[in-house]
């Protein structure tokens, strides 16, 4: 693998992402976010600055999930369909260069993205936006890497999609899921309760605990100690590399 | 192997073992993590109604049913259960407003309100949720009576407050006067009334209420009767006692 080559795919992925018009869509979704926070603070009785922040941090954070995984399926499957992808690699550049290339492109794209949407919660809450704008870019960088991988993998927009929005859902609530399945009320004594608990716990061990990040509740109440952080920037980069090994190894298989 | 796909042997051994490596981190990174710990939430502050209804897209019967759902299951909370008396039962009440304003038609809200919240053994979070029962009640006294003549049997037997249940009895009489809302329920005030000892007033009322002609079913005439007789039979005794 060679650095200039990837840099240079890179490079490529940023004019892709300029031509989008991605920025646009960001300050489109951030109008629509201010929207939605201050429709919330006319609401609320009290507190109407934190409902105002948390509305929006919340609602941003969905929606800024959803656009990025959608532009990387939909941008990854029309270079595999226009035959871009073939073009490149029949030049002196190996696949390992264009995945990390799209991938590391991807990711500088994201960072802007989280940077501009966390705009309005930095200005109100310093420190507290900043490191929920670390934790947003932490996040979208998962989600980049496995909507990279499962659209290099399945090949088809709709279950690559599909498979993106499913893990992510999983990965935000298999806490939780992991908990229920061993409540009080749950008869751990019957063999199909127990099957179901350890089905749950080994997803659990597969999954990133999607549920420790980005969390509003940084910006009106306690912010996460610098372990908390450091184990989020650990657990992101375990599952970014993780990702995109499985990313490449299916890549490495596929005849063009 | 699929026909587009390549031997494994494509694939280069720094990836293969990136990948087993990292599969290896993530496990051993997650068996490393603490325990998501678990926190009895309370109930939040229940929403205003326009808010709910806008929030439901107009659909705010879908709504309702799944706030009741959200808040039947909120004193089993993920790994914990919280015993229903820890609930906050003014935000409680509040949220089963918010349910019956999006669905008047619904009984779940008052069922579970008179049934199962009603049933917790702190006096002053029964009482708070019976009198949202009668609060209830009277915006629809002819279909929501059953969860009035609930409210009069928990204030009798459970709370064991006789004066209570004589006010939630005396509502029912006023306010459910429907055809369909049948006599033994309209009566219940004589009931308490003679539980309370007050036999001479149960006496009267009885009487007038069979002397009224209302009574036309022949089984509950004569049940009353019956009643009435035993009531007549007591108060006599009483006397004889003086």
């Amino acid at each position: 693998m060679k650095v200039s080559n990837t840099l240079a795919v890179t490079a490529f992925t940023w004019l892709e992402i300029k031509r989008a018009r991605l920025r646009w869509l960001a300050v489109g979704m951030l109008l629509l976010g201010l929207g939605i926070g201050e429709f919330a603070a006319t609401i609320a009785i009290t507190e109407t600055a934190q409902h105002r922040l948390v509305f929006f941090a919340a609602s941003m954070r969905l929606a800024t999930v959803f656009v990025i995984a959608l532009f990387v399926a939909t941008s990854v499957m029309r270079e595999f369909e226009d035959r871009r992808v073939e073009l490149v690699l029949s030049r002196p550049i190996s696949r390992g260069d264009w995945y990390l290339g799209k991938l590391l492109g991807y990711a500088a794209a994201v960072a802007g993205m989280a940077l501009l949407i966390s705009l309005p919660v930095i200005a109100q809450a310093q420190l507290p936006g900043l490191i929920w704008c670390y934790s947003l870019m932490l996040e979208l960088g998962i989600v980049v890497a496995g909507a990279l991988a499962f659209a290099v993998t399945l090949r088809q927009i709709t279950i690559a999609l599909s498979l993106v929005v499913g893990f992510y859902i999983l990965s935000r609530s298999i806490a939780g899921i992991a908990l229920i399945s061993r409540a009080p009320t749950v008869d751990l004594s019957l063999p199909s309760n127990q099957v179901v608990a350890w089905m749950v716990d080994a997803l659990a061990f597969v999954l990133p605990d999607l549920s420790r990040f980005t969390q509003a509740e940084w910006l009106i109440g306690t912010l996460p100690t610098q372990i908390d952080l450091v184990l989020l920037t650990a657990q992101s980069l375990i599952y970014v590399v993780f990702l995109a090994a499985l990313g490449l190894f299916d890549l490495y298989r596929r005849e063009f | 192997m699929r026909a587009n796909e390549r031997s494994l042997k494509f694939v280069p051994v720094s990836v293969i073992a990136i990948l087993a490596l990292s599969l290896a981190a993530q496990i051993g990174f997650h068996s490393r993590q603490p325990n998501a710990s678990i926190e009895a939430r309370q109930l939040p502050m229940p929403m205003s109604e326009d808010f709910l209804r806008a929030a439901s897209f107009g659909e705010g019967i879908a709504a309702a049913k799944l706030l009741m759902l959200w808040l039947q299951s909120f004193d089993n909370q993920p790994g914990i259960s919280l015993p229903f008396a820890a609930l906050d039962y003014a935000r409680l009440a509040g949220w089963l407003q918010r349910v019956l304003a999006l669905d008047p038609q619904a009984h779940y809200p008052l069922l579970a309100a008179s049934r199962v919240y009603a049933e917790v053994p702190v006096l002053a979070k029964q009482r708070l949720i019976l009198d949202f029962v009668e609060q209830e009640f009277k915006r629809d006294p002819n279909r929501r009576w059953p969860w009035m003549a609930q409210a009069v049997y928990v204030a009798k037997h459970r709370m064991n407050d006789q004066p209570l249940a004589l006010h939630y009895a005396r509502s029912l009489s006023v306010h459910a006067v429907g055809e369909d809302v049948p006599h033994w329920a309209k009566q219940m005030v004589i009931f308490v009334l003679e539980d309370m000892g007050e036999l001479e007033s149960a006496k009267v009322l009885l009487g007038g209420l069979l002397d009224s002609g209302k009574i036309t079913d022949p089984h509950e005439q004569w049940f009353l009767s019956n009643r009435l007789a035993e009531i007549e039979r007591r108060s006599s005794q009483t006397e004889a006692d003086k």
